[in-house]
This record gives structure tokens, C-alpha cells and sequence, in this order.
């Protein structure tokens, strides 16, 4: 295909341009100019423009990942700007709503795992933090996967290395992961043998983890030089042999995650000894080099980890942009134009608009990789702007068709994110209490930064002496107690913590876990909502779903979430409650929920449900019944 | 079936416990194994599965098969723990069984078992999936398989179901469609979460509710009315009718009769032996029932004593029910874990991992109980005898279903996966 940048260039200039989001609207002009070739192309009308209302809905569960509050709708709709979708797209990017919904969808394609020893130790706490300020501070695409693949440290140094503990251990297995995620390769058949279809060979696969391979995502505590000292000294202490035991497991324990570091080494790869191709020999070492491409140079200043992030983040490599760009309009438009998203041929992919694939591709580059704008293009579309077809319904896998924009089901993220908004003012602005495990960090750096060892063991033993029975009887308990005495010691009321989060718990209006899902811990406990609904367990890349289940249906409709909370504690509720007359309770029903007033239709039908004397319980149950009808969990 | 299950709830006591001290003093009464079946099984005549349903109780943190179900008399390493005599010859468990031990007619130990996996997480997926973790794929569990190949038996209540586990804990549906996940059951007392309406929500109520919900589908009848949507009508028209389905009773262990919790016994592990037992006779297909603790570094003959009790009671009434009921040649029940635990204790008095060795065990479904297969050497550090892999553990299961354990399955990807790896079923135990 040809290259259409020459084109793109005089668009460009022929605009006098001095903000991005006129740049912007001039490339979405391009765009809307192959939409409708493409129209003509596959012999349809270009199908009508949405309203105001489903726009509105649309566009704020995409970007700000929620849907509008009563307020927001009424403003939208009030306002008589006609550019006032595009300014209501600036405003959503530009609102922190923007960085909790492309968390969710990069927490799933990267694996955040913030519950359990990965994210505690394995840092994929500071990996969540990280990725959160990365989006708040809008960083360029190119320099995100940059720092995620050149990477080095503890998690609390840099929170980057994330990407690299979610495979802790695993270097092949992190290298088919990189390759399927920014490249939109699969690679991982190669693993363990030659592609069986794909040009891939076993070989292949070796080399391109050369790369990698040298990058370890762990250290030997006992090889650690404060931790070596600390157990000598222990060791000469006046400590008998079972508390002796019991302190070296509260060191461990307690040491842990300085086990997890992000560190170049030597280390080099060799083939499996049960390598059965003639192309080399079984055992082997490997020499890193890339399957396509242009070879990027390693040197001695130049870590192979920096050559590779090189060679993949480069303009050059035909897969970086055209990956990105084919996952951002799939997240916008239902569908990628070219499916599935992260598993492109090597060559000759289908796209079901091939200009327009090339298009965004060579776009990305020019607008430094700035996804805000790339949203910002799409966004204001005409393909973006166009209604849903009826019979359309998204399905991973299948490639976007012109004039056919499919319906989608809420994410989990969403849907509850949504119930949210209908339930607290402040959904975007409540922020999570006091963190647990950021606070642990901070005691371990206190520990190695403030006391040496003689100090800690005589600590330790001075609080066995004071506690005899610990070294004697239960270890478990044993062990605890003496973590939280010495985190306590370092600054960190574990303990403390816990009280105060259960004290908050009973002050507050709604328990603390009534706020954005991005802001839960992941993957949560099994029956939560969110798991209920399909969030990724995150175990697999983009491994949410939004499958029906039984048990979605049974919390719609039986959940004290809806029944206790929202019937009876939401902004909606309060207003049935403060007057049951309110001729505009109706409008606001619908508005709050469906982000639109009601048809002339659906008004005679509720009507006619009002008795003339109406109670809480009508209201109730009106809200129930279009919470648990599709029109609420569906994006048109 | 059902009518002959209500009819065995209404027992009376008297009865009842006229029958358990018969079951129960039945030592040795049940090494008269028909003959016949040996006959069959030296002729290899082929084998037709007998078991419809699985009860897989999964005990995570690595069962000290020493001081279990591989007892090594007499040792020094065995520590305090005796060894008792069971219903089977030949057949030796710790004391910590003295119930089970009255049941080891019906149970074969398998005392061979062999992980390449020695740390919780991926030995816990190989034991469930039979596949090495990988970050690339994850693969479905048993319980998936059954429901994949073979659907559901009962059209209201879902085929695979976990009790007082997670979808933390692999083995769910992997890369099949996750409508053949497990349903997760917490708390077994509490059985199936949002199955019943607030109670303010008259029976009215919710009726307008759903007439609601349906009308305002209706009205968009061409947006919401089509294939591609139909699972999410078909899952609410389940769920309101397994609200008011009588399936639903299964979950409610409370309907049971005193003696049958007493029975189970009142620990969490034996409600949820109860739980399973109802789901079983409900034709659920996969029951999965955890029991963790098991991760004994410290203070192991202490914790495996506290841990036994459950298990003793819980598995044992399971034995004792569902034979009584006639369940017990359809439902094949596995014991299952991700290691044993090393002869040598710690400085803490504790066992480490042992993935070299260790017990499961199998019951029912056609198994020959009262026998014990595979040896290890005399620490029970090393498999002397038909070592059997992780793998053929679950083909063997695989196998008491009818399921398929050679034929290739294709990912979406187009992967190539078995129902048990490249696991052999041990035959030999049918």
C-alpha cells in the first residue's frame, strides 16, 4: 500500500494552526473524508447521526468510563454551542474521570494484579500508581512502553518494573507477553516449537528473548550485604535456637520485597536441550536478534533491554503504531478495524478499512503518541458521531464494519463505576484511605535507611526477652507480633491502620469501598461486583469479558447494592423521598439512569403504573425495573 | 430419584443412627469385593464409566502425606503419630482418621503421586489443570471440561460449582467460554448469594419489577431483541427461575435434618461436604470443594491434627450418605492436593514441600476402594512404585466421566489442548 503521509502533510499545512485541538479536528476531517469513500465502497448510506442524548452517554462512559449525572445531562443539553460535543470531549479528557477509565483498560491489557504478594512485594502497587500518573500526566505512548521495557529498580524506585514482576521469574513468557501487547504478535507457539502457521520459528522466539533474558526480576536475599550482616550478628546474639528461627522468618518476611529488583545481568540464553530443528543445535547459546525489521545496535553503554526498546518502540517497526492505534479506535468504535486486536498476521492483515488503518498509523507518530488526541480525533468522527446498528452486537474477534457500529455491553468497570454515579455526589473526587502496603514500603526503606544491625538485633532481642512465650509457642502468631512491633518501630501502625480504616468504615456515610472501581483492589474477592460482571482476573492479557451470567442477573435484581443503596440511599432516592409529587421525578429517573427524558410512550406507561396517592415503593421499583433492563447495561 | 432422596430425609432418627453404627462397625465387612470384578478386570473387558458426577475436594497448602494417608510405622520421622487399622486390609491411615478408617473399604489411596511444581501457586494450576502455568494461556479446569464436553444435567442450576473457593484458585474455565466458569459459593451456610429477594420485595413487587425490565426491552424491541443477545435474556429468565425454581433448595443446607449436620459435623469443610452432597443429587456435575490450611512449616503434627478433623468427619459422612443413597457408584470423589510434605522436620517443627511424593485419593464412581497404589521408600521421600504424574491423576477422573482423554482440543488461538494433559488414566484402580 501506499503511503499516504505526503497527503496528510498538506492537510495539514494548509490549515493555520495554532492549537492540538484544531489540528485535530482537521485530521478527523481526513478521517471522515475515508469514511465516507468507505460508504461508497461497500455500497451503503452512511447511517444518521446520533442524538444528543445517546452521544452524551456514549461518549462519557468511553472516556470518563461512567455515565452522566442529572446535572451533566441537563447542562449538555441546555447548552446551545454547536460545537459543544467536541468541547464536551475536551472537558472529559482533560477530567480525572479520563485516568480511571484507561487505567481499567491498561490495567487489563498489562496485568495489574493489586491484590495478593504481587502487589504487595512484587510491586504491582507502585505499578498501578505509576500507570495512573502516566495517564494523569498524558505520557506520550512510545515513552510509557519505554519506560515499562527499559525498566530497572525496586517497585518503590520505579514503578515501571511492574511490567516486568507481573512475569516475575518468566522471561520467555515476559518476552511472548511484550510482543503480543505492543505488537500485536503472538508468539508464545513458538515457545516450544516452530509456529504451526505463522512464519514464527522456535528460533525466532530464542533470539527475541535474548534480548530480554539478561534482565532478572529477582535477587538473592542472602547474597544482600545488609542482609547478610543482620543474620551474622543475629547469629552471635544471645538468642536460643527457636527464637533464632523465629527471627529469621520475621526477617524474610519482612525483607521481602527487596527480593524484587529489576537488574541487568550477564546471564544468557541458550536453546532448550530438546531443541529438534536443524537450524541450530539443541543447547546452544543465543545471540539476540530481531525477527523484522531493522537490527538495532547493542554496545557496551546500551543494554540489550534498551536495543530491543528500541527496535519495537521505533517509527520504523511497521506493528508499534499500527497496534496502538487499531486498540484505541477498537476501545472507541466497539471494534478494531483489524481483529483480533492482538494477533495481526505478520503480513498481509485484513483491515476492514486498509486506508484508514495506514491513516492512523502514520498519524500516531506525527502527533508525538499522544492517546488523548488520538481520542480526541476519533472522537469527534463521523464514525464516531454515527448511530449504532440495531443487529450490531460487539464481539471479540470480529472486525468494525462501516455503517454497522455495533451495541456493547457495559464493562465491569463501567457498570459499576455507573451505579456509583446514580448512588454519591462525589464519585470523582473520593479518594481511597490510607494505604497498607505503601506504608510497609516505607517501614523496610526506614529500616535499611535508619538502624543497623547490631541496633535491630538488640531490639529483637530485647523484645523477645519481654515476650518469652513468642519464640516458644505459636510461630505463626509469633512472627506476626514481631512484624507489627518492628513495623511499628519503623513509623508503620499496621495495626493502627486497620482500626482507623474500620473506624471510617462506620463514620461515613458509604463504606469505603463505594468508590471507582479503578481505585479497588484487583482482582477483588470472589463474588464482588466487579468479578461478578467480568473484570479480568488478571491473569491473561484483556482477559475481562462481558459475558451474561446468572449471577449478573441475581445482584441486579436482588443485591442489597441495588436495593439498600441506591433505592434507598442514591440522590435519586432522596428526591422521591423529599417530595413523591414532583412532576419531574419521572425526567429525572430516566435522565439519571438512561441519560435521557422519557419517550411520550414510556411517560403513559409509568403514568399509568403511578397510583394516585404515590409511595417510595413505585419509585423503587421503576428504578429496579430499568436497572435491570438492557437499556441501562447497553451502550448504543 | 428426588422422591427417593425426600423419603430419605424423613428417616427417622432411630433409625438413622440404627444404620450408621452398622456402616460404621462394618470393619472389614467390605474386603468381600464381589468376585466377579476381578474376573472382568483380568479379562480386560472394556470399561464404561459409571460416574456422572465429581466431588473434588481440593486440600491447598500440601497435605503432610505422612502423617496421612502414607504412614511409615514406626519410623523415627513420623513423630507421635500413630497409625490405625481401617476397614481394608492391609490398609493403614493415621490417627488422625478414625472415621475415615471405619470408610477405607471405599477409598483407593494413590500413594505415588509425583509434581514437578514445589511452590503453592503452580503447583495448585497443575494440579487443577494438568497443564505448567503459562503466561500466554491459561487452561480450564476439570469441572470446565465436564461442562464443555458434556453441558449440564439440571436446566436451572449451573454444572460446575466451587464451594469455599475463588476464581483466584485455578481450574476455572481457562480459555473456554466462561459460561463454564464455577459458580463460587463462599459460605455454604449462606449458599447462593443474591438467590433470594430483600424481604421487603413482596412476591408483587418483583414481578412489576421484571415486567418492567421487560417492557422497556420490548419497546426497543429491534435494539435488544436479537441472536447475539439472547444469553443475557436466557441468564436473567434462569435466574428468576432458579429464584423460584425448587432447585434452589439445594443450596439450603439448613432443611437438612439435625442428624445430618451432626453427621458432617459443624466445621465450614463439612457444611460444605453437605452442600455437595445436595448440589450431587441436584445433578450438578462438578462440585469443588476447598480446604486450605495445609501449608504446615510450623508445628505440623499440631496444625495436621487441628486440620484433620474436618476432613475425617466431612469426607467420611460424604462416604457413608451417598453410599446410603445409592449416589455413591455415580460420584467419583477425589482428594486432591498440590504436594506432600517432607519427612524432615524443620527447626520449627514444621514439614516443607515435597512435590517428589505425596497421597491423593479417589472414591467411588467405580473405583475399587480398599486399595492402595504405588509405594514410597521407607521416609516417604521417593516413589519407589507406579510413579503417577499429576497428569494421570486428573485422566484418571477424566476417564470416570467418560471424558475423552486423548482427543485434541484447539484453542481460539488454535493451541492444541487435552482434558488432562498428556495424562494416562490409571485403569488399573476401576
Amino acid at each position: 500500500m501506499n503511503s499516504i503521509l505526503p497527503f496528510l502533510l498538506i492537510v495539514l499545512l494548509s490549515f493555520s494552526l495554532t492549537f492540538a485541538s484544531e489540528e485535530d479536528l482537521a485530521i478527523t476531517e481526513v478521517l471522515d473524508s475515508m469514511s465516507s469513500k468507505a460508504y461508497k465502497n461497500y455500497g451503503i448510506k452512511p447511517p444518521p447521526k446520533t442524538t444528543d442524548y445517546t452521544f452524551l452517554r456514549r461518549v462519557y462512559l468511553d472516556i470518563a468510563g461512567r455515565i452522566p449525572t442529572e446535572a451533566e445531562v441537563r447542562s449538555f443539553v441546555n447548552s446551545n454551542q454547536s460545537n459543544k460535543r467536541s468541547l464536551l470531549i475536551d472537558h472529559l479528557l482533560d477530567s480525572p474521570s479520563y485516568v480511571s477509565n484507561y487505567y481499567n483498560k491498561w490495567a487489563d491489557i498489562l496485568r495489574i494484579r493489586t491484590t495478593g504478594r504481587i502487589s504487595q512485594n512484587g510491586g504491582n502497587y507502585h505499578f498501578s500508581k505509576w500507570l495512573k500518573e502516566a495517564l494523569q500526566s498524558n505520557m506520550p505512548y512510545n515513552d510509557m512502553v519505554w519506560e515499562m521495557v527499559t525498566s530497572e529498580g525496586h517497585p518503590w524506585e520505579n514503578g515501571a518494573t511492574g511490567f516486568f514482576f507481573r512475569d516475575f521469574g518468566m522471561p520467555l513468557d515476559h518476552m511472548a507477553n511484550t510482543m503480543q501487547v505492543f505488537l500485536g504478535t503472538q508468539i508464545a507457539c513458538a515457545q516450544c516449537h516452530n509456529h504451526p502457521y505463522e512464519k514464527w520459528t522456535q528460533k525466532d522466539f530464542y533470539e527475541l528473548s535474548a534480548f530480554t533474558f539478561g534482565t532478572k526480576t529477582g535477587i538473592n536475599l542472602f547474597k544482600d550485604d545488609y542482609y547478610k550482616s543482620l543474620r551474622n550478628e543475629m547469629r552471635k546474639s544471645s538468642l536460643n535456637d527457636k527464637q533464632k528461627q523465629v527471627w529469621n522468618q520475621t526477617m524474610r518476611q519482612l525483607f521481602d520485597p527487596l527480593r524484587y529488583k529489576v537488574e541487568e545481568t550477564s546471564s544468557s540464553l541458550k536453546l532448550p536441550s530438546n531443541y529438534a530443528y536443524k537450524d541450530a543445535k539443541a543447547d546452544s547459546l543465543v545471540q539476540a536478534h530481531v525477527p523484522f525489521g531493522e537490527m538495532p545496535e547493542i554496545t557496551e553503554k546500551k543494554t540489550p533491554a534498551v536495543a530491543f526498546a528500541e527496535w519495537m518502540t521505533s517509527t520504523k517497526n511497521p506493528r508499534f503504531s499500527l497496534m496502538a492505534t487499531n486498540r484505541v479506535f477498537s476501545w472507541m468504535m466497539g471494534s478494531g478495524l483489524i481483529e483480533p486486536v492482538d494477533n495481526i498476521p505478520p503480513e498481509d492483515y485484513e483491515s476492514s478499512m486498509p486506508e484508514l488503518s495506514k491513516f492512523l498509523e502514520e498519524v500516531f507518530p506525527l502527533i508525538d503518541y499522544d492517546l488523548k488526541r488520538l481520542i480526541r480525533i476519533l472522537a469527534n468522527s463521523e464514525l464516531y458521531n454515527s448511530q449504532s446498528h440495531p443487529k450490531q452486537m460487539a464481539t471479540k474477534g470480529k472486525p468494525f464494519i462501516p455503517g454497522k457500529r455495533s451495541i456493547r455491553r457495559m464493562s465491569a468497570e463501567q457498570a459499576w463505576d455507573s451505579l456509583m454515579t446514580i448512588l454519591r455526589e462525589d464519585i470523582d473526587l473520593v479518594q481511597p484511605g490510607p494505604n497498607r502496603t505503601e506504608l510497609q514500603y516505607e517501614a523496610v526503606l526506614a529500616l535499611v535507611e535508619n538502624y543497623n544491625p547490631t541496633q535491630l538485633v538488640d531490639q529483637a532481642v530485647e523484645f523477645f526477652d519481654e515476650n518469652k512465650e513468642i519464640g516458644d509457642n505459636k510461630q505463626k502468631q509469633g512472627i506476626r507480633k514481631i512484624y507489627f512491633n518492628l513495623t511499628k518501630e519503623f513509623g508503620v501502625d499496621i495495626n493502627g491502620i486497620r482500626k482507623e480504616l474500620k473506624r471510617r468504615t462506620k463514620v461515613e456515610s458509604f463504606p469505603p469501598n463505594f468508590i471507582r472501581a479503578s481505585e479497588l483492589p484487583s482482582p477483588p474477592q470472589a463474588g464482588h461486583f466487579l468479578e461478578t460482571f467480568g473484570q479480568s482476573d488478571r491473569d491473561l492479557i484483556e482477559n475481562s469479558n462481558q459475558s451474561a451470567s446468572i449471577p449478573q442477573a441475581l445482584e441486579l435484581l436482588n443485591s442489597s447494592l441495588i436495593n439498600y443503596r441506591i433505592l434507598h440511599q442514591s440522590k435519586l432516592a432522596k428526591k422521591w423521598k423529599s417530595n413523591l409529587y414532583d412532576p419531574g421525578l419521572m425526567d429525572s429517573i430516566f435522565i439519571t439512569l438512561l441519560s435521557r427524558i422519557p419517550t411520550s410512550e414510556e411517560m403513559a406507561y409509568f403514568n399509568q403504573m403511578l397510583p394516585s396517592i404515590p409511595n417510595n415503593s413505585i419509585f423503587e421499583d421503576i428504578t429496579s425495573g430499568i436497572i435491570n433492563s438492557k437499556t441501562f447495561l447497553f451502550i448504543e | 430419584m428426588i422422591e427417593s432422596l425426600k423419603r430419605a430425609d424423613e428417616i427417622s432418627r432411630r433409625k438413622f443412627v440404627g444404620y450408621l453404627a452398622k456402616s460404621c462397625l462394618g470393619v472389614g465387612l467390605a474386603s468381600t469385593i464381589n468376585p466377579f470384578q476381578k474376573i472382568f478386570a483380568a479379562q480386560d473387558i472394556p470399561y464404561r464409566p459409571k460416574a456422572r458426577n465429581v466431588i473434588y475436594i481440593y486440600l491447598s497448602g500440601g497435605l503432610s502425606h505422612i502423617d496421612s494417608f502414607d504412614t511409615k510405622p514406626g519410623q523415627e520421622i513420623q513423630g507421635p503419630v500413630e497409625s490405625i487399622k481401617t476397614s481394608a486390609d492391609d490398609l493403614m491411615v493415621s490417627q488422625y482418621f478414625p472415621n475415615l478408617a471405619k470408610q477405607m473399604d471405599k477409598v483407593a489411596v494413590v500413594r505415588s503421586m509425583f509434581s514437578n511444581q514445589g511452590a503453592h501457586a503452580p503447583g495448585t494450576y497443575y494440579m487443577h489443570t494438568s497443564y505448567p502455568e503459562r503466561g500466554t494461556i491459561k487452561h480450564p479446569g476439570l469441572g470446565a471440561w465436564v461442562s464443555n464436553i458434556q453441558g449440564n444435567t439440571n436446566s436451572t442450576l449451573p454444572g460446575n460449582i466451587r464451594i469455599n473457593g475463588g476464581s483466584n484458585m485455578p481450574g476455572c474455565a481457562g480459555y473456554l467460554d466462561s459460561k463454564h466458569n464455577p459458580l463460587f459459593i463462599g459460605n455454604p451456610s449462606k449458599g447462593l448469594q443474591n438467590s433470594k429477594s430483600p424481604k421487603a420485595i413482596t412476591e408483587e413487587r418483583l414481578k412489576n419489577r421484571i415486567e418492567i425490565a421487560n417492557w422497556m426491552d420490548h419497546n426497543h424491541h429491534d435494539k435488544y431483541d436479537h441472536k447475539e443477545l439472547k444469553a443475557y435474556t436466557e441468564a436473567y429468565q434462569s435466574a428468576v427461575k432458579l429464584m423460584s425454581s425448587e432447585d434452589l433448595k439445594a443450596f439450603d443446607i439448613d432443611s437438612e435434618p439435625p442428624v445430618m449436620h451432626e453427621l458432617y459435623g459443624d466445621s465450614k469443610f463439612g457444611k460444605g461436604c453437605l452442600l455437595a452432597r445436595r448440589l450431587i443429587e441436584n445433578d450438578v456435575r462438578f462440585v469443588e470443594i476447598v480446604h486450605g490450611g495445609w501449608d504446615t512449616h510450623n508445628d505440623n503434627f499440631d496444625r495436621v491434627e487441628e486440620l484433620s478433623e474436618p476432613l475425617d468427619i466431612g469426607l467420611s459422612a460424604l462416604l457413608i450418605d451417598l453410599e446410603r443413597r445409592g449416589l455413591l457408584d455415580q460420584t467419583l470423589i477425589a482428594v486432591g492436593t498440590e504436594f506432600g510434605r517432607s519427612s524432615k522436620l524443620n527447626a520449627t517443627g514444621g514439614r516443607n514441600h515435597h512435590p517428589q511424593a505425596f497421597s491423593c485419593l479417589l472414591a467411588g464412581g467405580g473405583i475399587q476402594g480398599g486399595q492402595a497404589y504405588g509405594k514410597t521408600d521407607e521416609y516417604g521421600a521417593n516413589i519407589t512404585e507406579n510413579r503417577v504424574n499429576v497428569p494421570d491423576y486428573n485422566a484418571t477422573i477424566a476417564y470416570a466421566l467418560g471424558l475423552p482423554t486423548d482427543k485434541v482440543f484447539y484453542s481460539p488461538e488454535g493451541r492444541p489442548f487435552q482434558v488432562a494433559g498428556s495424562g494416562q488414566p490409571l485403569k488399573v484402580l476401576f
